[in-house]
């Protein structure tokens, strides 16, 4: 529109014609490419990964974001003992039901 | 299980701390009522920064008639500080993206706070914009929107619009890499809260995170993929602001070595605001077991680097006005370190080329008071390295009849200070509110890199 309207040479990026200032919008291009991909890929991530403000979290235990690590498994009841003597073997620190 | 680390590799976390000592030391500042030093920092940096209100407001309600600016030199301490600021703004977001891609461990400690200042250092930059314009009320002028001024549109030739992307498109991304990394710890601190308050607002900032190994994967592939993108856009702004200089015709300016060299000095600043602010942020909320003197040593090693190429950089653009034949060109360079502004002049080749070389020593290196010291210096050397950019190669311009001086009055000496204090006042509430260290990613380190993994334990030596 600008090129069209008001034909201006600045700084010697004269702007008579699209060809002739294409270096120009380069930085404009990269900026802008830079900025949807980091912001698609964000808003994906947290969408995706159900992240929201406000969302109630599922916690489990009260360390597992400290220094515990949380195995959820869902099994039959007929099953539990034996799941439970596996896992003491295993080294489980603390089980719940 | 992770990877056996060498023992000549540098240990990253001192103290034996175990994954949980890592959670009390990084929460305590959270969970504790501030000190008395904290308060009195707090109300130092708050009343500068309403003295920030206070003179901006003055500026905009008086004009720019109250700055010393005159009509041979108009830019001066604004865009001084601007870029000053961008260019400490630059150092967060390279610890986080461009150490990740080469795998720099002992970014981990740092990263967090480094980020954070990043922020903060860019809002500063971008009030001397807003105040520079004079009339903040048309500041949406540089934007491409669609208006009701016939067939005018933003000039995409002027380097002040591919600042105006770059800048905002810097400090966005910047802020969501930096909060994407909070998350993790907010959840932290939002499972350990005690008080209602404390677990109502960490829910909120948290986003629900609760750090499934599905969620863990994916905050993994996104924090690498933006390390990616924001490595070539680190380098990308400064060589915008660069280009506001470089593709003008003023003698000084007008260099094709600008975007390097600002890109270079820009590390080398942020560096030193970051050594600035962690060796107090380490001492006085007690992390010296995360943030050690090797990290010190690392970014001394990186000012050390970067002070270097600023010097070559310096000397090469003496040899090349010289060498262009141009007089006009080699005049500015001669009125640069000769001409009324030479104490500036010198300033900035002492602070900026000659101190920084003392890091030849490992022993300063390594020790608290030189580095604070040199990174004062280094932040005042390249304060003066934008002032005598700007000032000295518009003071004398192609007409001598309009040669002048510069002097800032007491309002831009007053914004400035009240950016210090806008700035100070951000990391502070930051230091208080956020976990200074990202605690989550440091536990990944902590059975390759720390003390108890470095003297063998169940690793073996070898």
């Amino acid at each position: 529109m600008n090129i069209w309207d008001w034909p201006m040479d600045i700084g010697g990026k004269p702007s008579f014609a699209l060809f002739k200032n294409m270096p120009a919008f380069i930085p404009v291009t990269f900026e802008f490419t830079v900025l949807c991909a980091a912001h698609g890929m964000v808003i994906t991530f947290y969408l995706r990964s159900k992240l929201l403000p406000g969302v109630e979290p599922h916690v489990i235990h009260h360390r597992q974001a400290d220094d515990h690590f949380v195995l959820t498994i869902e099994g039959k009841e007929e099953n539990a003992a034996a799941m439970k003597s596996a896992l003491k073997e295993t080294g489980a620190v603390e089980i719940k039901e | 299980m992770s990877h056996v680390e060498s023992a000549l590799r540098p240990t990253l976390i001192e103290g034996d701390r175990t994954y949980h000592d890592i959670t009390e030391d990084v929460c305590r500042p959270i969970e504790s009522k501030p000190n008395k030093w904290w308060w009195i920092a707090f109300i130092v940096s708050a009343a500068a920064f309403l003295w920030w209100i206070i003179v901006v407001g003055y500026t905009v309600g008086t004009g720019l008639g109250v700055w010393g600016l005159n009509k041979t030199v108009g830019w001066a301490w604004d865009i001084t500080n601007f870029v000053w600021w961008v260019g400490i703004g630059h150092a967060g977001t390279l610890i986080s993206a461009i150490l990740l891609l080469f795998r720099q461990k002992w970014r981990l400690s740092i990263n967090r706070s480094a980020e954070a200042m990043t922020i903060f250092a860019v809002i500063c930059a971008a009030s001397f914009i807003v105040s520079h314009m004079g009339r903040p009320w048309v500041a949406y002028w540089p934007l491409p929107l669609a208006n009701q001024f016939g067939s005018l549109w933003v000039n995409f030739n002027s380097p002040l619009v591919w600042d105006v992307f770059a800048i905002s498109t810097y400090f966005s991304v910047s802020l969501v890499f930096w909060y994407t990394g909070l998350i993790p710890d907010f959840a932290v601190v939002r499972d350990r809260a005690k008080t209602k308050a404390r677990k109502f607002w960490y829910t909120i900032l948290s986003f629900g995170w609760v750090g499934t190994a599905k969620n863990w994967q994916r905050f993994e592939e996104v924090s690498l993929v933006l390390a990616g993108i924001s490595t070539p856009l680190v380098l990308s702004v400064h060589s915008v602001v660069s280009m506001d200089f470089a593709t003008s015709v003023i003698p000084g300016w007008h260099t094709t070595i600008f975007p390097p060299y600002f890109v270079a000095g820009a590390i080398f600043s942020g560096f030193a605001m970051v050594e600035t602010l962690l060796i107090i942020t380490r001492k006085v909320l007690n992390l010296e077991n995360s943030i050690t003197m090797c990290h010190i040593d690392m970014m001394n090693r990186i000012i050390l680097l970067t002070g270097s190429i600023v010097g070559v950089a310096y000397l090469t653009e003496f040899f090349i006005a010289w060498y262009s034949g141009v007089e006009y060109e080699q005049y500015a360079f001669i009125n640069r370190a000769t001409g009324p502004y030479w104490w500036a002049y010198w300033s900035m080749m002492t602070c900026n080329v000659i101190s920084p070389q003392l890091f030849w020593s490992a022993k300063l290196r390594t020790n608290l008071f030189a580095t604070f010291f040199l990174s004062i210096i280094v932040n005042i050397g390249m304060w003066f390295e934008r002032f005598v950019i700007i000032v000295t190669s518009l003071h004398r311009d192609y007409v001598p009849s309009s040669w002048t001086m510069y002097s800032p009055t007491w309002v831009e000496m007053g914004i400035f200070i009240g950016s210090l204090g806008l700035f100070f006042t951000c990391f502070l509430l930051f230091a208080r509110f956020f976990p200074v260290i990202a605690m989550s990613e440091l536990k990944t380190i902590i059975k390759s890199s720390s003390s108890q993994a470095k003297k063998g334990g169940h690793h073996g030596s070898h």
